[in-house]
């Protein structure tokens, strides 16, 4: 048996990474306030500039006057353990901004991070540039609020796959097929 | 009477029939949302590593191990060989077909000709069985 390979199309898009940077020190201020953040974006680059975008509306410090001190991509514990997911966010609309939780069920939180971005995008229209995650973390069932969220809390929780539409191989699909697919399940 | 016989519940014996795990059973460890499910082979028995898979890419058995939601793959491990789940599976005729895919597909040029010289002595016994009548 070689190495696991995920599939490819089964891993996030997103990543986390802890971003610490400053204003660059000057002879007037030597020492100049430390922040850390944990950022999250499709790459490094992206999670910079998220990083200054901050640092602009927190004080006076922007990239070309500021220092980063560490850039670290931050990973999951237990990646096969489903957890719950919170997430506080602000996003801007088209009209005013809002502030939000939201709950997501996922083994990684870069995977509630990715659905976060989907969910805003699809319900609100609301794109990556216009959101602000103000915090996410895990949390245990008890302090999950949302409907489809408790639901998957069940122990004995089971559900049958009622339909199914068969998933051919992409290099064997075809646009007509000689006799219907069989979706019926038992 | 209940409609549905196969749920999607820790436990449930299923085939991956899409990606890279295509053709290799699973067990379906615990359920994230109504979409997706993670599953385990144990990676050391049928060579499925425990992750996150979409249910649209399973189908699923007849079979189910005996386990808690979130079982570790000991405990897994342990479930399927008590009721010999595998066992049982590969003397289906679901599971039969399985391996007879992969068998012929694991074959070389030199099989495939040792079969196709096999299956010639073959017709021609059944011919001449057929003949003598």
């Amino acid at each position: 048996m070689g190495k696991f390979t995920l599939d490819p199309s089964l891993q996030m898009k997103m990543h986390q990474y802890q971003i610490v940077g400053r204003a660059a020190p000057t002879p007037k201020n030597p020492t100049p306030k430390i922040y850390r953040m944990r950022m999250f974006a499709k790459n490094k680059v992206l999670a910079k500039s998220r990083f200054w975008y901050f640092m602009k509306k927190l004080n006076k410090a922007k990239k070309s006057g500021g220092e980063l001190l560490a850039v670290n991509e931050l990973f999951d514990r237990g990646p096969t353990k489903v957890k719950n997911y919170g997430v506080w966010l602000r996003y801007e609309s088209r009209t005013d901004t809002h502030n939000m939780y939201k709950e997501f069920r996922d083994i990684s939180i870069n995977g509630a991070i990715s659905q976060l971005y989907q969910e805003m995008a699809g319900r609100h229209r609301a794109q990556a540039g216009s959101i602000q995650i103000i915090h996410a973390t895990a949390i245990p069932a008890s302090a999950c609020r949302r409907d489809h969220v408790t639901e998957m809390h069940d122990s004995g929780l089971k559900y049958p796959v009622i339909t199914k539409l068969p998933l051919v191989a992409k290099k064997l699909r075809t646009t007509y097929k000689a006799s219907r697919p069989m979706t019926f399940v038992r | 009477m209940s409609m549905f016989t196969r749920f999607v519940e820790p436990g449930r014996l299923a085939v991956i029939t899409y990606g890279p795990c295509a053709g290799k059973v699973c067990t379906v460890v615990d359920i994230v949302d109504q979409k997706r499910v993670v599953v385990d082979g144990p990676s050391s028995v049928t060579g499925v590593a425990r992750h996150m898979m979409p249910v649209k890419r399973l189908s699923l058995t007849d079979f189910k191990a005996a386990i808690p939601r979130g079982a570790r793959e000991k405990t897994l491990k342990l479930a399927l060989e008590k009721e010999s789940i595998l066992k049982k599976w590969s003397e289906t005729s679901w599971g039969k077909k399985l391996q007879a895919k992969e068998t012929r597909a694991k074959m070389t040029d030199f099989d495939r000709f040792k079969l196709m010289v096999a299956k010639k002595k073959r017709s021609a016994l059944v011919k001449k069985a057929l003949k003598k009548k």
